[in-house]
């Protein structure tokens, strides 16, 4: 009787909520209210997938969906910013009946790194799908050893782990049933780091010096401690070449996929991706044709227009380095004359914290590729962002230095040479765009 | 004019490389001719061949792997305290205290570090009698005992997800420690003059416009929420 009456308050509450444009957590914090059980109570679709991870979660859960409903199945999927165990439970009654079976072939979470434990102590994925580990917001996070704890507690035997062994503490994760999904060596990869920092310098299992054989980038690659037996596993599913300047990749050397998104950053979302699907015997010719010039629809990426300019916006995650090396280095790749534009002004979203220790993690030098012709600084934390340029390899003459949103964006409408990439934060994003023209 | 960064690659969580790299332009805009050695486990070092010996934050787990290695090195280490300058920020300033945990630590002040399941994070001002108000984000699991009287800091402000008491950090001799977190000195530049001071006679007046830019910005902000 409580079960149905979590089920029937949920399915009001979030219809109600849908037509108030209400968040989705709402409806399970209530259900959880009136059963606190329920999660254990539904009655689950043969396949329940979770994804989590520092980094490419909300883009590996899309284009997972995007592949299984070109398959024929029915998926049901948590929005971005619902992963928490109250909007799963929003999620998984309001696709179930009455008597709480939830009527889709599969459930497709994205959970966040901190909160899968407590989700997956009433039910346990099918499928977990695990990312990356990087410094990542790490006022709330400690860092990514003390979340790496974390995630182990959301780990559960009956649980098939998808990991990405390139990066060596995911690729120590494991259940009974692991399988590994990898980059082989590429044009663009590297003998030694090239980072500021290197969290791959030492093994994650007996701190012993690591070796690399190549790196993709920051820790990702392949590797061997030299004191132990740790070493990357060898990948099930793997991306035999990668071509970012043509713009494509191989599956293991026998499937192409043309990138809309030539970074190798989004090559592992697709490998994630192709790994999982694979592990739920959906055939390859299906998810290549779905992944095909595939245009992520996360809004991720904006094209806009200013002043006839054209630029695009990288949304990038403050207190996260590695996201923003991911947009600086598209800038520095880009094949023709560039203007960035990178504004810091409110660190996070939800909480207030004056933390920049994280801008001296980013790999700045990028900027001082010879095709970027302008930097333009911008935010509250503007100065932050200048003294930390001021150590990176670049010409600091080009860089121009304005604290106020509105007149910078006023001289990056009139100054601005070739190509704009606006770079920064959900927390800041709109800031930008409320001053200029998207490109629909 | 010599800087020893100790354990570069393994105690560097928040990006506190950056006090090494803006001490040195600092010294050298004084006229020092400034060398920085980069060191870590098992290289070979003699502490006493440096004027200033900097180590930053690392995880729980790298900070004892770095404790087991300076415990072996103890008597040069605490020789060095003689002469040198000495600043160790975030948890790295627990290895100079008498223990962690179970583990046995440098002894050099008297500092009790017990570490729990929780961590204690959020943004501070504190106080210090000599340079003043300094900025900053502590990020850590553990809790102090320590003897008041070596406090380097007293708390002006900091969130109440901080579990510290009034005093925060510590000073023996020219040796500093502070839980506070990434380019402390970068980020404070009356904490950076009073430690450039240290090293230079006549002392040169210079602004560093984004630095100060930087410090009274956070400053604002931090009192802003002190209302």
């Amino acid at each position: 009787m409580r079960k149905l009456l979590a089920i029937i308050t949920c399915k009001v509450l979030r219809v109600v909520g849908k037509a108030l444009g209400k968040g989705s957590s709402l409806p399970g914090k209530w259900a959880l209210k009136i059963d606190k059980n329920i999660l254990s109570e539904v009655k689950l679709p043969k396949y329940v997938i979770a994804v989590t991870g520092s980094n490419g979660k909300t883009s590996t859960v899309e284009m997972i969906k995007q592949i299984m409903e070109n398959a024929g199945l029915k998926v049901a999927v948590n929005s971005e910013g619902s992963n928490q165990i109250e909007g799963v439970t929003t999620l998984l009654l309001s696709n179930c009946n009455l008597s709480g079976e939830v009527k889709a072939d599969a459930v497709l979470l994205e959970s966040d790194e901190r909160y899968a434990r407590h989700s997956f102590k009433h039910f346990i994925p099918t499928h977990y799908v695990i990312t990356n580990l990087y410094r990542d917001q790490l006022t709330r996070n400690g860092h990514h050893e003390w979340i790496y704890d974390i995630i182990q507690d959301s780990i559960h035997e009956g649980s098939k782990l998808i990991l990405n062994c390139d990066d060596p503490l995911i690729n120590s994760y494991a259940t009974s049933s692991n399988v590994y999904f990898g980059i082989d060596r590429y044009k663009d990869s590297t003998d030694i780091n090239t980072s500021v920092y290197d969290d791959g310098a030492y093994c994650p299992k007996c701190k012993g010096k690591m070796r690399y054989e190549y790196r993709h980038y920051n820790h990702i690659g392949k590797y061997e401690c030299t004191a132990c037996d740790y070493k990357r596993h060898e990948p099930d599913y793997k991306i035999t070449d990668v071509n970012l300047d043509d713009g494509y990749l191989i599956i293991d050397e026998k499937y192409r996929i043309n990138l809309a998104l030539k970074s190798i950053y989004n090559a592992y979302n697709i490998l994630a991706a192709y790994a999982l699907c694979r592990e739920l015997n959906i055939k390859s010719e299906t998810i290549v044709e779905s992944l095909n010039n595939y245009i992520l629809k996360n809004g991720r990426v904006v094209e806009f227009t200013i002043n006839g300019k054209r630029g695009t916006l990288l949304t990038s995650k403050h207190e996260n380095s590695i996201s923003y090396n991911q947009s600086l280095r598209v800038a520095a790749n880009y094949k023709g004359y560039v203007t960035a534009i990178i504004m810091v002004d409110a660190i996070s979203r939800k909480y207030f914290t004056s933390e920049t220790s994280w801008l001296w993690d980013i790999d700045f030098d990028f900027l001082g590729s010879d095709n970027i012709k302008e930097v333009i600084l911008c935010g509250q934390y503007a100065s932050d962002l200048a003294e930390r340029l001021q150590y990176a390899k670049m010409n600091f003459n080009k860089v121009h230095i304005e604290k106020d949103i509105p007149k910078a964006i006023e001289y990056l409408g009139e100054e601005a040479i070739g190509h704009i990439f606006a770079i920064t934060c959900f927390s800041d994003q709109h800031k930008l765009l409320n001053r200029v023209e998207i490109v629909k | 004019m010599r800087i020893l960064h100790l354990y570069y690659d393994l105690m560097n969580l928040y990006g506190d490389y950056g006090n090494v790299v803006v001490l040195k332009k600092h010294l050298t805009d004084q006229g020092l001719e400034v060398e920085v050695d980069k060191k870590t486990l098992n290289d070979e070092i003699d502490f006493n061949n440096y004027d200033f010996i900097y180590c930053g934050s690392g995880t729980e787990k790298n900070q004892l792997i770095a404790l087991k290695d300076l415990l072996k090195r103890k008597d040069n280490f605490v020789k060095a305290t003689d002469k040198a300058v000495i600043l160790f920020t975030g948890n790295a300033m627990e290895l100079l205290g008498t223990s962690i945990d179970d583990n046995e630590a440098l002894n050099l002040v008297d500092m009790k570090t017990v570490s729990s399941k929780d961590r204690y994070t959020g943004d501070v001002i504190l106080n210090n009698k000599d340079f003043g108000e300094v900025v900053g984000f502590i990020n850590k699991c553990t809790s102090i005992t320590t003897d008041k009287d070596n406090s380097l800091f007293t708390y002006i402000f900091k969130d109440n997800t901080l579990n510290d008491g009034e005093v925060e950090g510590f000073r023996f001799k020219n040796c500093f420690g502070t839980h506070v977190i990434g380019p402390v000195l970068v980020k404070n530049p009356n904490f950076m003059k009073y430690i450039v001071k240290m090293f230079v006679s006549d002392y040169k007046e210079i602004v560093y416009l984004f630095e100060e830019d930087s410090y009274n910005v956070t400053l604002k902000a931090l009192k802003e929420r002190m209302k």
